[in-house]
């Protein structure tokens, strides 16, 4: 077998891939509420209560809330040691009482038939839903000024509906053996302990979504999203601040035939430049941009938008700068792989210099030229020291700490290696940071990679072998 | 003062490209000194010399590529049909539009063979179509190359063998209807099967046209032009009637060279 580069990136893509995922998994169970289960004694005699959600604190603090069977919730602390995970049971909140639960001992449909087992457990999933559905349906009111019998009319189904509803139920059990009952169309929720490996996942999944792609609410629920958006938000903008003029400035120095002075000087100081360590730039980014023109924005137009402290604009011109020699150097190489005869042919039957460019050296180096856009990204996207000087946010709405920013160009930001580096929820609970300090990088590594992979994938590509 | 001896243009002849004075300098270097020479209009002449006498030099101050080089010095004057082709207010495009150039490396542009060839034509702001293509077609048969290339117009030019990539770009010399023809050994690359198919082209589109053909090839040199020019380190050694250089060189530098002595 042919070891090619392309499938060593593949097999470090995927190397890298599995652990973020087992991670991602892991913390997506630590964030978002464990699903509820029914926890008995050991002996297995009676069920004591369903453990609630535990806020970071009350993990910490080794306290386990829970919801007694009469519906009212009690903290047990500390846990008691001779508990245990019933995964048959199920915890069911419904709008019509307190949250109930029980073994599921049957379904009983409209029909009067009693269905048990997986039957049951599909009818308990599906059918609340298209209850609810078929009673708001209901529900709505005809428009007005559709008289009177209409309107009776619709009272007369709906009552229709309810008769029939209230026939259909689920029934739970005790392990006592008391039996207690449901309406199907007043069940919100109904959540079965997992019941292993896969069935976990399965459960988590969702909730990994959430990590991701919501904003975290005080406890529980949410995550990362404004983290994830900002660090992208922040380098896009630097791609367009930093990365797209020296696209053009390279452009701009392509189309000699000799190398003059000038291009010769521009290709050297750009590879110095590359080799900049990023705090410098941040030091510059913080001195001139933000103490400096933010300062003096300040002074000269006292709207309320203050300048002088730092933010999204700051960081992104921070990262573009120090992000452009990369894309400069990586886009003059890809335009000097252009073959040098093209440009002579193309001369040679009295192109301008701005055709020569548009059709001959565009063309040939588009792909090249996108890679050493990527390229620039990928530097800017691993670069996290700058950002602390230049405006980077350490709040993430989690309680006690503080809302998240939202994003705008004038506002702090909020920025995946800042918060893995600096992060606000430690003090609150260790058990808690860790992870998210361990997910945010890996979210940043893996965004890194891929832009780096992709931009190899561009600038590197094997040239169509022809036979003459 | 020039020997007329080594201006044997005839006298009916009528100049067509005249370098006069003709100095290119770059990097402390003469790449060409003191040039004197008229190229007769209609006829195919041969610039040999080894390499780095200043063949090439000479063809690039008529289509002008010199000009876009940095640090390059010139002086004295290159004229086509009697415009100054260098100079203060010479119109780059609209000169090097009356040349048509063909490099010796069969290199040529990405994309398909029409594109190729209607290249120039494109770059006017011709638009595709019939007209377009006929150009296309006009310029490959005034090469008599239709019926070789007509299968593969529209596949990628960078896929043909060396021969044919020389072909087409003949065509694309052609099809702008140039005055001047610039051959930079167009046949350096190609093995003799391949020399002849681009030599009877040559001989097809020259018809009245001028040629300028630089070559390291003397067999080529003997059989293709009506005249000769011998240069040697930058300076114009001998030029005259094809036979007459071969058999009876005037200077012993010609001599040497043409028997094998050096070169």
């Amino acid at each position: 077998m042919r070891f090619s580069a392309r499938s060593a990136l593949a097999l470090l893509v995927l190397f890298l891939a599995l652990p973020v995922l087992a991670l991602l998994c892991n913390t997506a169970r630590l964030l978002v509420p464990p699903s509820p289960r029914i926890v008995r004694s050991r002996d297995g005699s009676r069920f004591l209560a369903v453990g609630l959600p535990q806020s970071p604190l009350e993990k910490a603090q080794g306290r386990l809330p829970v919801l007694l069977c009469d519906g009212s919730v009690r903290v047990l602390d500390p846990i008691p040691a001779s508990m245990s995970v019933d995964t048959e049971a199920w915890l069911v909140r419904r709008d019509d009482g307190p949250p109930l639960m029980g073994r599921l001992s049957g379904v009983v449909t409209e029909e009067g038939d009693t269905l048990s087992g997986e039957t049951a457990r599909r009818a308990l999933e599906e059918m609340p839903t298209r209850l609810r559905g078929d009673r708001n349906r209901l529900a709505r009111q005809p428009p007005t000024g559709h008289g009177k019998a209409q309107a009776m009319q619709a009272a007369r189904r709906m009552d229709m509906f309810e008769a029939n509803d209230r026939r259909v139920l689920a029934l739970f059990s005790d392990l006592d053996g008391t039996v207690r009952t449901a309406r199907l169309s007043s069940i919100r929720e109904a959540e079965r302990a997992p019941s292993g490996l896969l069935d976990g996942i399965r459960q988590t999944l969702p909730h990994l979504a959430r990590l991701l792609l919501q904003a975290p609410d005080d406890w529980g629920g949410g995550g990362l999203e404004p983290v994830v958006a900002g660090t992208i938000v922040l380098v896009l903008l630097s791609g367009l601040v930093g990365g797209l003029p020296a696209l053009l400035a390279a452009l701009q120095l392509a189309d000699r035939t000799d190398p003059g002075l000038r291009t010769r000087w521009v290709r050297s100081s750009s590879e110095w430049f590359a080799a900049v360590p990023g705090v410098v730039w941040g030091l510059v980014g913080a001195g001139v941009l933000v103490g400096g023109l933010g300062v003096h924005l300040d002074r000269v137009f006292a709207s309320g938008v203050r300048w002088g402290t730092g933010g999204m604009l700051w960081g992104a011109i921070t990262l573009g700068a120090l992000s452009a020699p990369v894309t400069l150097a990586r886009a003059m190489s890809a335009i000097d792989r252009v073959p040098r005869s093209w440009r002579e042919i193309a001369r040679s039957c009295g192109a301008t210099r701005w055709q020569v460019l548009r059709q001959v050296i565009l063309p040939a180096s588009a792909r090249g030229l996108v890679g050493a856009w990527f390229s620039g990204l990928a530097r800017a996207a691993g670069e996290t020291a700058p950002l602390f000087l230049v405006g980077a946010a350490r709040t993430m709405g989690r309680s006690g700490v503080g809302p998240a920013p939202a994003l705008s160009l004038s506002g702090g930001f909020l920025h995946l290696g800042v918060l893995a580096c600096d992060p606000p929820w430690p003090a609150l609970d260790g058990e808690l940071g860790r992870p998210l300090a361990f997910l945010s990088l890996s979210l940043l590594a893996l965004l890194c990679v891929g832009l780096e992979y992709a931009a190899v994938r561009l600038l590197h590509r094997r040239e169509p072998e022809t036979i003459r | 003062m020039i020997h007329p001896a080594l201006h044997p243009n005839d006298p009916g002849d009528e100049v067509h490209v005249e370098f006069r004075g003709w100095t290119v300098r770059f990097a402390g270097r003469d790449l060409l000194r003191w040039i004197d020479l008229g190229i007769p209009k209609g006829r195919i002449v041969a610039l040999v010399g080894p390499a780095g006498s200043g063949k090439s030099v000479l063809l690039s101050s008529v289509n002008r590529l010199l000009a876009g080089r940095p640090g390059v010095e010139t002086s004295g004057g290159v004229f086509l049909d009697k415009d100054p082709l260098w100079g203060r207010g010479t119109d780059d495009l609209s000169l090097k539009r009356r040349t048509g150039t063909v490099f010796r490396d069969a290199a040529v542009l990405p994309g398909s063979v029409h594109r190729n060839i209607a290249f120039p034509l494109l770059l006017d702001g011709w638009k595709p179509g019939p007209r377009l293509d006929d150009a296309v077609e006009a310029a490959l048969r005034s090469i008599s190359a239709w019926d070789r290339l007509r299968d593969h117009l529209h596949r990628p030019a960078q896929g043909l063998r060396a021969g044919m990539r020389q072909l087409v770009n003949l065509a694309r010399a052609a099809v702008g209807q140039p005055e001047v023809l610039l051959l930079d050994e167009p046949c350096g690359d190609l093995d003799p099967r391949e020399t002849e198919i681009v030599e009877r082209a040559l001989l097809d589109l020259s018809g009245s046209r001028t040629v300028m053909l630089a070559t390291h090839n003397l067999a080529q040199a003997s059989r293709l032009p009506h005249r000769v020019a011998f240069l040697l380190d930058g300076k114009l050694e001998e030029y005259g009637p094809t036979d007459r250089v071969f058999q009876r060189p005037m200077r012993g530098s010609t001599e040497d060279y043409l028997s094998g002595r050096f070169g």
